[in-house]
């Protein structure tokens, strides 16, 4: 039997596994729909191992249930970073680490065969000259290092960029530092700056922080390469109806980032579908970038287009738009705040005043119903409704309805 | 370039910080190990780091222990780090901590690299509109000499905007120790969590908006307290949790335990019903937030306590019916009930 290794090679199913007992927090030993109680073990011991303040238990009929308890708006730093600080490695791989930079440190340049007998000089450590050339050119496409010819002869240096260069004064980037690495998409680098230069965050709290999107930055940062090189991607997609695996060939435009429901889409478009598609991040367990969209230039308009009219995230099947209203009662001498929030939260809509304590939102949307979340958050002051799609204004009355069934005493 | 790579791990920081000690023993290294590493990091990592025949970085004399390595180890920043900070000089809200001097020199530095994705990339579909002006100078300004204030511990004189009162704000001054920063990505503003210093000498925390902020005034005098935010935070909290019921039409139970994952919460599932009971905390200053976002659902699902947060609830479903009854009385014949 295997021993227990911290450490773990794919990040993928680790993610799967936070997000498990981040996210949903109910799942048992018995009831998770994972490959076996073995991976689950090994798994839940690693994140206890990473996470172990933040791991929680209950116990229900089907067994103990392991959740992960965090208050977003009470911690300082994303504790999801811990996860990306878990690759596995060899022991050649440490050790080529140490050597090859203590070596470029001492002799400023090498070849990978100078690189060899160096190492075995220095440390009496004895690697081909094919595994040093490896990991050189790796450390190359890292930017750890930067290679020079000279005549035949392949020279490799330790790139000047150094953490003391970039950042002379520690002081006076810190705020900056630690406010992108909780911030930014790709935060996760911006952590590992600042573990680098040892700064923590001393004057910053989050709110409406959903930490949960850094464990999607390992798919993202494929699928901008994609966007910015104008390539094609095949995503290995997981149905959420069927929890099947769909493989999708598709050209990415945009990423949707919803700062309130914690979710962040890729907006793409399917050659074999002829249409464009929004998808999950947090759905996509793989992604391969492809070769050049060559229609992508031709599709760039009709993708702006589909996106004038979203409320959210539907995509347009035709250039028609539904029209909506929503009439509202707000006491103008006391709820000012009702107006202000309905101006912030408009997006393209307008907003007017019908008369003394009377208010009208009106928009032209490709979805009504992608919007209904958001009307009936001003429940308690909907005087009426009105609007072209009728079975989701018929929809909302009868939630109402149902809603006072609901609470009926 | 990878972004999940070993280059990055907490082994190798903590084999850094051992290599860089002259001298060092088992113990000290076990500790090491303990506090900058992961729980099981220890009993993994020692016997590699001690094994001659697995890392073979260390020597070893009468059990002391020391680095092969001729230099202090340090690694260069790597692309995708460099990639992250021109993104980084792009992003308005993270000017506000930027020294010009620092901005300048990594421009400079950073001439020849491309960020790591463009800001247009990213559409923020559903972020507020009336987040604060970044690019204002005369904002920019105020939110230096109060961070400037919340590093040296200086008291500042604000004059801000308050709640509304008869459709007006009320311009209020007063004398504050900045304590933290609080930023949301919904609202794109900041809040400030800062002490309001009485002439009497007494203190009182408060929240202001950033911008509502209209003045701020430096003053020469220090406070040299400290303020433990999180005491600050736990008594902000609800000591009761909300709890619901949650049924799985129309996905509710995982859209609603996405959207809540920024709240502390317990969730338990009834495999045989299909619902999902879940107890969920909050700040009680975010309790109408709350509110709003648990009626956003619909019938789907049922706060089941504390009672009065379900009176809230039940108050704003009878007056929505009241309101229903009277224009639509024909199409909705709702019974409507007594208060």
């Amino acid at each position: 039997m295997a021993e227990f290794q911290e450490l773990i090679k794919n990040f993928n199913h680790l993610r799967t596994y936070i997000r498990t007992f981040y996210i949903y927090g109910y799942a048992t030993r018995n009831t998770i729909n994972k490959k076996s109680k073995r991976t689950y073990d090994n798994e839940k011991r690693r994140i206890a191992s990473y996470l172990g303040e933040y791991m929680k238990y209950h116990y229900s009929k089907k067994g103990k249930a392991v959740f992960l308890s965090i208050d977003s708006a009470g911690i300082f730093q994303n504790p999801f970073y811990k996860a990306y600080q878990s690759k596995s490695f060899t022991d050649n791989d440490i050790m080529l680490h140490f050597f090859i930079l203590d070596r470029l440190e001492c002799k400023k340049t090498l070849t990978a065969g100078q690189m060899a007998d160096e190492i075995s000089l220095a440390y009496g450590e004895v690697f081909d000259v094919q595994t040093v050339r490896g990991k050189l050119r790796e450390y190359e496409k890292e930017g750890i290092l930067q290679s020079q010819k000279v005549g035949k002869a392949l020279y490799y240096k330790k790139s000047e960029d150094t953490v003391e260069r970039f950042f002379p004064n520690k002081e006076s980037m810190e705020d900056c530092l630690i406010f992108a690495s909780e911030n930014m998409p790709f935060s996760v680098v911006g952590s590992y700056i600042c573990n680098r230069m040892n700064l923590k965050n001393k004057r910053f709290l989050w709110k409406h922080h959903f930490i949960a999107y850094t464990l999607d930055d390992i798919i993202l940062l494929q699928m901008v390469k994609a966007i910015e090189e104008n390539r094609q991607v095949e995503l290995i997609n997981i149905s959420r109806k069927t929890n099947k695996e769909i493989i999708i060939k598709a050209i990415p435009f945009f990423i949707f980032v919803s700062t309130q429901t914690g979710r962040r889409y890729v907006f793409v478009y399917t050659e074999k579908e002829k249409r464009f598609l929004t998808l999950r991040l947090d759905y996509i367990e793989k992604i391969t970038v492809l070769d050049m969209a060559k229609t992508k230039d031709m599709l760039q308009q009709k993708a702006k287009k589909a996106l004038q009219t979203r409320w959210g995230t539907s995509v347009a099947w035709q250039s028609a738009t539904e029209h909506f209203e929503m009439t509202l009662f707000v006491d103008e001498q006391k709820e000012q705040f009702i107006i202000d929030r309905l101006k912030r939260e408009k997006r393209f809509g307008t907003v007017k005043r019908v008369e003394k304590n009377t208010y009208c939102f009106s928009i032209d949307v490709t979805d009504t119903n992608e919007m209904m979340n958001w009307v009936k958050t001003f429940t308690g002051r909907i005087i009426h409704i009105t609007g072209d799609n009728q079975a989701v204004i018929r929809r909302f009355y009868k939630d109402m309805y149902r809603m006072a069934q609901l609470y009926k005493d | 370039m990878e972004l999940f790579s070993e280059i990055y791990g907490i082994y190798y920081d903590i084999v850094t910080k051992i290599l860089q000690k002259q001298c060092i023993t088992k113990k000290e290294m076990n500790e090491m190990a303990q506090k900058y590493g992961f729980d099981e990091s220890p009993l993994q990592m020692l016997p590699k780091l001690l094994d001659k025949t697995s890392w073979r970085l260390l020597t070893e004399k009468q059990q002391h222990y020391s680095s092969k390595l001729q230099k202090s180890p340090s690694m260069p920043l790597t692309m995708l780090e460099k990639q992250f900070l021109k993104a980084v000089l792009s992003e308005k809200r993270c000017w506000l901590f930027l020294e010009e001097e620092d901005k300048k020199r990594l421009e400079l530095l950073l001439k020849e690299v491309s960020p790591l994705f463009r800001n247009d990339m990213f559409h923020f579909f559903d972020q507020y509109q009336d987040g604060d002006d970044f690019e204002d100078i005369a904002y920019q300004k105020r939110f230096r000499c109060i961070h400037q204030a919340m590093k040296s511990k200086h008291i500042v004189i604000i004059k801000y905007f308050g709640g509304h009162r008869r459709e007006k704000r009320i311009l209020h001054k007063g004398n504050f120790l900045p304590l933290k920063w609080e930023y949301s990505q919904k609202d794109d503003k900041f809040r400030l969590y800062c002490m309001k210093i009485e002439q009497s000498g007494k203190t009182n925390t408060m929240v202001l908006n950033m911008g509502r902020i209209v003045s701020v005034e430096w003053t020469s005098e220090k406070i040299d307290s400290h303020v433990e935010i999180q005491k600050i935070l736990y008594s902000r909290r609800a000591k009761i949790p909300i709890v619901l019921k949650i049924t799985p039409e129309r996905n509710a139970i995982e859209r609603f335990l996405v959207e809540f994952s920024t709240y502390e919460k317990e969730s338990e599932y009834d495999e045989q019903t299909g619902i999902c009971t879940v107890r969920l905390w909050y700040m009680k200053n975010d309790e109408t937030e709350v509110l709003i976002k648990i009626l956003g659902f619909g019938p789907v699902l049922k706060v089941l306590s504390p009672p009065f947060f379900v009176r809230q609830i039940k108050q704003r479903i009878n007056r929505q019916m009241e309101l229903m009854a009277k224009q639509t009385p024909s199409l909705y014949p709702y019974k409507i009930r007594e208060e």
